[in-house]
């Protein structure tokens, strides 16, 4: 019985239904997207976008000397860098978009991009 | 009927693709932002928008305006009361009278005239406190109204860091709303202006960092248009004997404060947040929040000096949200 009512033309309609249906979920008003990428930009004009994945040791030049930077899937973080405080250092991982360290004295800025829940973080 | 049968999926289909179509068009704004190193910390542009009015150009004349107002505060900062006032720029003169009215409200918890002290104090990892008898020293050249009384003259230091950053965010307001921008955030370093309203009509959501762990938060606000400053004792500090010292230091005694570990204050405009999150955060959450309850337009969220209480005046009551360890 219920083999005569379905038929492919049903199947197709119902099948692209779902897939808009699908599409207009995800497009818009849906779970937030948590892809990320790293951006490293130094006042020497280097700018590189990095996807955290398997380690990445990047050695950037900045205004007085070398800043060593580490990306992985646990977010971004200075290793190493020529300042005097190593304030950038101390900080550790970051890794929600938004987070943003910066080395000031060697005009370093490291920061994580992606869709956030927040519209900004303070400090 | 068959034929109908066949026609009404497709209808719903079509309609479908339709509002796809214009959800697609309504959504067309512009999201645009920037950021850039500026009065020793990071600045954020963020701007919403139906069309483009030359980003570029916007964030060039930002950056422009914010390295003037650094160039302005290094001038400041080693400005001796009682020199030639005569070529004292506006800029200088606006921040004065601003800080006026902050030392002001704040019973001078906020004191621009703290650089003989600050410039005693280094963060650096093996840093020790500067010499009592050099605190004490310093402390003297301390004292808003006896700067203005004429009383002090050689030798003060004006140290504008407790306002300039909140100052320049209301300036790149300002300028973003010259230029017919009717949503914007600008967040400098940790201080943020937020223009306008969001679009889709919610409040602005924005995370306080925990003062202890770097990679939480401790709750967050919705807000509509206003300025949030914090200031905390954890970004620049040393440990020495077991102790905290940190950044944000009384201009009564010279040490740092010890009353809570960060306060985070939603005001109407950059300069008047930035420089009551400095008082409040020495006043503490008792002496501060009596304040903040007798002042309108200014709310707060304490983090106690002990870390896990938390007090939020009444107008960000239903507004701020703690957030739970895991």
């Amino acid at each position: 019985m219920i083999a005569n009512r379905i038929t492919l033309w049903d199947i197709a309609v119902i099948s692209s239904l779902v897939t808009l249906g699908v599409y207009l979920l995800t497009s818009s008003g849906g779970p937030a997207k948590t892809a990320r990428t790293v951006r490293v930009v130094s006042s020497n004009g280097f700018d590189q976008t990095y996807i955290p994945g398997s380690n990445t040791i990047v050695e950037v030049e900045g205004r007085i000397g070398k800043s060593v930077i580490e990306i992985s899937e646990e977010g971004v973080r200075f290793i190493d860098s020529c300042c005097p405080n190593h304030f950038c250092v101390r900080r550790g991982w970051v890794s929600r978009p938004g987070d943003m360290v910066a080395c000031v004295p060697n005009g370093i800025v490291v920061m994580v991009i992606g869709k956030s829940e927040y519209d900004g973080i303070t400090p | 009927m068959q034929r109908a049968r066949a026609i009404l999926p497709f209808s719903i289909i079509l309609a479908l693709v339709a509002i796809t179509l214009l959800r697609g068009k309504g959504s067309s704004e512009i999201e645009w932002s920037d950021s850039f190193l500026v009065m020793d910390t990071i600045a954020e542009i963020h701007i919403w928008s139906d069309r483009d009015f030359g980003f570029g150009s916007v964030r060039d004349s930002i950056l422009r305006e914010m390295v003037s107002i650094e160039k302005l505060l290094e001038m400041g900062r080693f400005k001796v009361a009682g020199s030639n006032t005569s070529n004292i720029p506006d800029e200088i003169e606006r921040l004065t009278a601003l800080s006026d009215s902050a030392y002001r409200l704040t019973k001078g918890f906020f004191d621009p005239t703290i650089g003989a002290v600050t410039r005693l104090w280094d963060f650096s990892p093996n840093a020790i406190p500067p010499h009592p008898d050099s605190l004490r020293n310093a402390l003297t050249l301390v004292g808003f109204d006896r700067l203005i009384s004429g009383e002090l003259s050689e030798g003060v230091l004006l140290d504008f860091g407790g306002i300039a950053k909140g100052y320049a965010c209301d300036r790149a307001i300002e300028s973003l709303r010259r230029l017919g921008c009717s949503r914007a955030i600008i967040n400098l370093g940790g201080d943020l202006s937020i223009l306008g309203k969001r679009k889709d009509g919610k409040p602005w959501r924005i995370a306080i960092r925990h003062p202890r762990e770097t990679h939480s938060f401790i709750g967050y606000l919705d807000v509509d248009q206003c300025a949030i400053a914090t200031s905390g004792d954890y970004e620049r500090f040393f440990i020495y004997k077991g102790k905290r010292y940190h950044h944000i230091i009384d201009p009564k005694d010279g040490m740092p404060g010890s009353r809570c570990q960060s306060v985070t204050v939603v005001a109407a405009s950059g300069w008047l947040a930035d420089a009551m999150a400095t008082a409040l955060f020495l006043m503490g959450p008792d002496m501060g929040s009596n304040l903040v309850d007798q002042l309108e337009g200014i709310d707060a969220v304490f983090v106690f000096a002990e870390g896990e209480s938390v007090l939020v005046t009444d107008g960000l009551k239903g507004r701020f949200t703690r957030i739970d360890r895991k």
